[in-house]
């Protein structure tokens, strides 16, 4: 019998170490640097200096229309994460791993020319004949082998075949080119 | 320290003349037969084994007298002279230490009703360099959950993950078990052996042992007599890895002072496929097992600390983005021409890195003859970081990084009759898992806390051929959860759950050959964290999984009944199942997309219906000559979710696994004994499956052929054990349905193995 009692102090103090170490730490909230919210293109017509600004939305329901005249245009992008501060320096840090592509569009239709070290945050697009609703997929890619591509893949669709890397962006809009 | 007993049946007569021994194995405590010791004279090694009256008989090689050498688990070893023509009995004497071994279990030799399977001592010691699940792999209705070449777990009749508890020395393995690509934390080396028990055990091990069981033990003390080791290394060539262990045990000068120590690592660099090198998926492992046992009079003390610790690739190509790219990748099939770089044992993003640590206190007390207490504590830490490809250095932070802490105490108290036996038992248990901040990515799951509670009787009874159990526990969980979602919104809530399990089980001899078990259990499950509360894109998946706070606990009833026919090395174990799952909870593709600036991703849903889950196992060996075996198990499994009417996913198909071996017993010491064997595992397509349920189309069947010599030669005294292995043999290209990887990859290839264990 005493060395039952004894045993069950044993347990009761173990119970209570037990118990007692047992609260989870309040969480934080992590700010997600990695996911981006917001991405805004902007050509500029060397010409006539016109703008033409699409951004494109994280919380978008539709897809969005970007028209663009006959011209020859800068375009420069931009990246916002979801607490609203432009990331796209961290793309142009790792050039050697990040590429843009923009699937749709073909060379007849567009001229297009890395202004960077192609990673496509800065281009040029000249833009030659007009064609309705291309369905356009602008691409970044991460962590994909540069020397596997050239500049004259902006818009081929096995770029993940050539390079392989994964998607950081994957966005669709329709693109009309008008006169 | 209960006494041993040594008697003699009296309608059993030893004739020295006609060379025949004949007796009865008795309890020294309370004078039971004892079914199942084993029995062998000096100088022969093969033993006979007593029937359900614990009673022998044999014809020796050698004339009278003989030394007998009477052993059984949870007993001393007994050693009689027997010098005339008169019969004997054979009382033993528990050993408190084995007493302690077989507590591990939760259950002693006596209890007969469980359905367990122990794993092949001989292919624990050829296989200690692989991972728990494929160690497994050689038990009936085991099968392998994997995540590509180098992460695996295992499956018991269909079910996996949370719903099987592991038990390390008698503690319940306390990880991240809720991730598919999460990993057992269970260092092979260590354990002395390995037993899956088939029924539902939440009775004697909780919640999570819906499925059954796998309980490892380390070697017990009784076996630890004087400084001994074993050094073992081992090289394959798929992967160049190299792995080497060392384990020492032995006395120390203060008596019933023993200690063991164990230390293993593992270096591997990226496996192959038949055609190509998969990118990232090396692997290390590191791992140390210190123990020290305390004997004093009736009582026992141990004091263990293990460590366990892994860092592996992920194969690079399965990060994929968006559900357009998943879905070329699923028609490719492999990685792409740019993602295969060659051989190297760098690892990088995506990567991770688990280490986990236990602390482990046992105390064992004989408090009579008949009453036995024991009580374990452990403490846990299991440390998981996961690194993505990120950007601007943030590769080298972990997207995920999270510590789970667990301290567990299990009370129990046992009293033993002639014939019948009564366990009682508390468990009690925290856990506390924390993210720690700074990964700068939302966590995966939220923090926890977590109190379980757990109260078991289980009462045995034997009547000559028949022997019975019958259990009841009562649970009661209480989880509370909170964390803030990708928009900073808070979530999570406090959850209680309860649960009464009961336990039923049967188990007839037959004959000296043939036992029959039955066993009804109901189980129980509490929903895991993922469950309640994910809400994320599984990149590998191109899916978002959401979870669902509502969900209710899973409960099972599991009825499994189990045919063993044994003579001599002959043997056919037949089990055949039905799981019932009440609420049990998978994920389920909805109508419904999240889109982002990564993509369009389908939302997958947890969610829980009705399900069955049945089957039948069979394994076998049979002796065509005295230097011919040949060796086969196979496992089907039928899985319905009965309220959707679809089958459910991730169930192993139809496997059949065997194998024919040519012993040669050699009289020279380079040689003292040879074993070639060929194998084929032949594995169908999985027909049962929902399209709707899959990613991708099951793959095709396919078969892999194995073959090893093995050869056994002693150095001195020393055991010198050295085998080759050659798996795949044909380097054949396949993909296994199990394989959560299968979309990127194929199988590995070919692989050629050679081990070396010197026993010192």
């Amino acid at each position: 019998m005493k060395k039952i009692i004894n045993s069950s102090k044993l347990i009761l103090v173990a119970a209570v170490l037990l118990f007692n170490s047992c609260k989870k730490d309040d969480p934080v909230h992590e700010h997600d640097n990695e996911e981006m919210k917001t991405m805004t293109l902007t050509f500029t017509e060397k010409t006539t200096n016109a703008s033409v600004v699409v951004s494109i939305d994280a919380t978008d329901k539709e897809t969005k229309v970007l028209n663009l005249k006959k011209g020859n245009y800068d375009m420069n992008l931009k990246l916002y994460d979801f607490d609203g501060h432009e990331v796209q320096q961290e793309i142009a840090d790792d050039a050697d791993e990040h590429q843009f592509f923009f699937e749709g569009p073909i060379q007849e239709q567009i001229n297009f020319t890395y202004l960077d070290k192609q990673v496509g945050l800065q281009s040029n697009w000249k833009v030659l004949q007009t064609a309705s609703n291309i369905p356009m997929k602008i691409v970044l890619m991460h962590g994909l082998r540069k020397s596997a591509l050239t500049a004259a893949d902006w818009n081929n669709k096995n770029y993940q075949i050539l390079g392989g890397g994964t998607p950081d962006i994957a966005v669709n809009l329709t693109l009309n080119l008008i006169d | 320290m209960v006494p041993a007993l040594l008697s003699i049946g009296t309608s059993h007569t030893l004739y020295a003349q006609q060379r025949t021994v004949s007796g009865k194995v008795i309890d020294m405590g309370n004078t039971a037969p004892i079914h199942g010791a084993n029995i062998h004279y000096e100088g022969h090694r093969k033993p006979v084994t007593t029937n359900f009256s614990g009673e022998f008989k044999f014809n020796p090689e050698r004339s009278l007298p003989l030394k007998l050498i009477t052993s059984l688990v949870g007993y001393e070893n007994d050693t009689t002279y027997v010098k005339d023509n008169q019969p004997i009995i054979i009382r033993l004497k528990r050993d408190i230490k084995k007493l302690a071994e077989t507590q591990v279990y939760g259950y002693q030799t006596a209890a007969k009703t469980q359905i367990a399977q122990q794993v092949n001592a001989l292919s624990l010691s050829e296989n200690r360099n692989r991972s728990l699940a494929e160690v497994l792999k050689t038990v009936s209705g085991v099968q392998l959950l994997q995540t590509g070449s180098t992460i695996s777990k295992p499956i018991i009749n269909g079910l996996y993950g949370n719903r099987l508890a592991i038990l390390n020395d008698g503690m319940k393995l306390e990880s991240q078990q809720w991730g598919n690509d999460h990993a057992p934390e269970i260092d092979v080396y260590a354990a002395h052996s390995i037993t899956v028990v088939k029924g539902a055990e939440s009775l004697r091990y909780g919640g999570e042992a819906l499925g059954g069981a796998v309980l490892l033990s380390s070697k017990p003390w009784n076996k630890v007599d004087s400084l001994r080791g074993q050094i073992s290394v081992n090289g394959f060539t798929n992967g160049k890895g190299m792995q080497g262990a060392l384990n020492l045990e032995g006395n120390s000068p203060i008596p019933g002072l023993k200690w063991t120590l164990n230390g293993n690592y593992t270096k591997s660099g990226n496996r192959k496929t038949p055609d190509y090198y998969l990118n990232n998926t090396g692997q290390r492992i590191y791992n140390l097992n210190v123990a020290v046992d305390y004997q004093y009079k009736n009582a026992n003390v141990e004091v263990s600390y293990k460590q366990y610790h892994n860092e592996a690739g992920i194969l690079s190509s399965t990060h994929i983005g968006d559900l357009a790219s998943f879905q070329e990748r699923i028609a490719y099939g492999r990685p792409y021409p740019s993602e295969i770089f060659g051989f190297s044992y760098g690892i990088e993003a995506p990567r991770q890195e688990v280490k986990h640590d236990v602390l482990q206190l046992a105390y064992n007390q004989q408090l009579s003859s008949d009453k036995t207490l024991s009580i374990k504590y452990a403490f846990q830490n299991n440390h998981r970081k996961e690194y993505d490809k990120r950007r601007a250095g943030r590769s080298a932070t972990p997207s995920m990084d999270m510590i789970l802490r667990s301290h567990a105490l299990d009370v129990s108290y046992t009293v033993e009759g002639i014939d019948q036996k009564l366990i009682t038992g508390l468990q009690a248990q925290t856990q506390v898992n924390n993210n720690v901040v700074g990964t700068f990515n939302t966590p995966l799951i939220p923090n926890y806390s977590a109190v379980n509670i757990g109260a078991y009787g289980i009462y045995q009874w034997q009547r000559n051929r028949l022997a019975y159990e019958l259990g009841a526990r009562y649970d009661f969980k209480n989880f509370d959860a909170a964390g803030y979602d990708f928009y900073g919104k808070p979530y999570g809530g406090d959850n209680q759950f309860h649960n009464l399990s009961t336990n039923l089980g049967v188990s007839y001899s037959i004959d000296n050959h043939m036992v029959l078990k039955s066993n009804l259990g109901l189980a129980w499950r509490a929903p895991s964290a993922q469950e309640l509360y994910s809400q994320n894109i599984h990149q590998s998946t191109a899916r978002y999984e959401r979870g669902d706070a509502s969900l209710k606990a899973e409960k099972g009833l599991k009825w499994i009944t189990s045919l063993n026919i044994h003579e001599k090395k002959n043997f056919l174990n037949i089990d055949v199942y039905a799981n019932f799952i009440n609420h049990y909870i998978y994920v389920n593709p909805t109508s419904e997309y999240i889109q982002n600036l990564s993509g369009t991703f389908p939302i997958w849903q947890y969610s829980q219906n009705n399900a069955l889950l049945t089957g039948i196992d069979i394994q076998g060996r049979y002796l065509i000559k005295e230097n011919l075996e040949y060796s086969a198990n196979s496992s089907f499994i039928y899985a319905r979710n009965l309220d959707d009417h679809n089958y459910l996913p991730l169930i192993p198909p139809l496997s059949y696994t065997h194998e024919i071996a040519y012993l040669v017993k050699g009289n020279h010491n380079w040689m003292k004994d040879l074993k070639f064997a060929l194998g084929q595992e032949v594995y169908a397509k999985q027909f049962m499956s929902t399209a709707s349920m899959e990613m991708a189309p099951p793959p095709p069947a396919y078969q892999l052929i194995n073959g090893s010599i093995s050869l056994g030669s002693l150095l001195g005294n020393n055991k010198l054990q050295t085998r080759l292995l050659v798996e795949n043999l044909l380097n054949s290209k396949y993909k296994s349905y199990t394989d959560l990887f299968r979309y990127y990859s194929h199988g590995v290839g070919r692989n050629v193995q050679l081990t070396i264990n010197y026993t010192f």
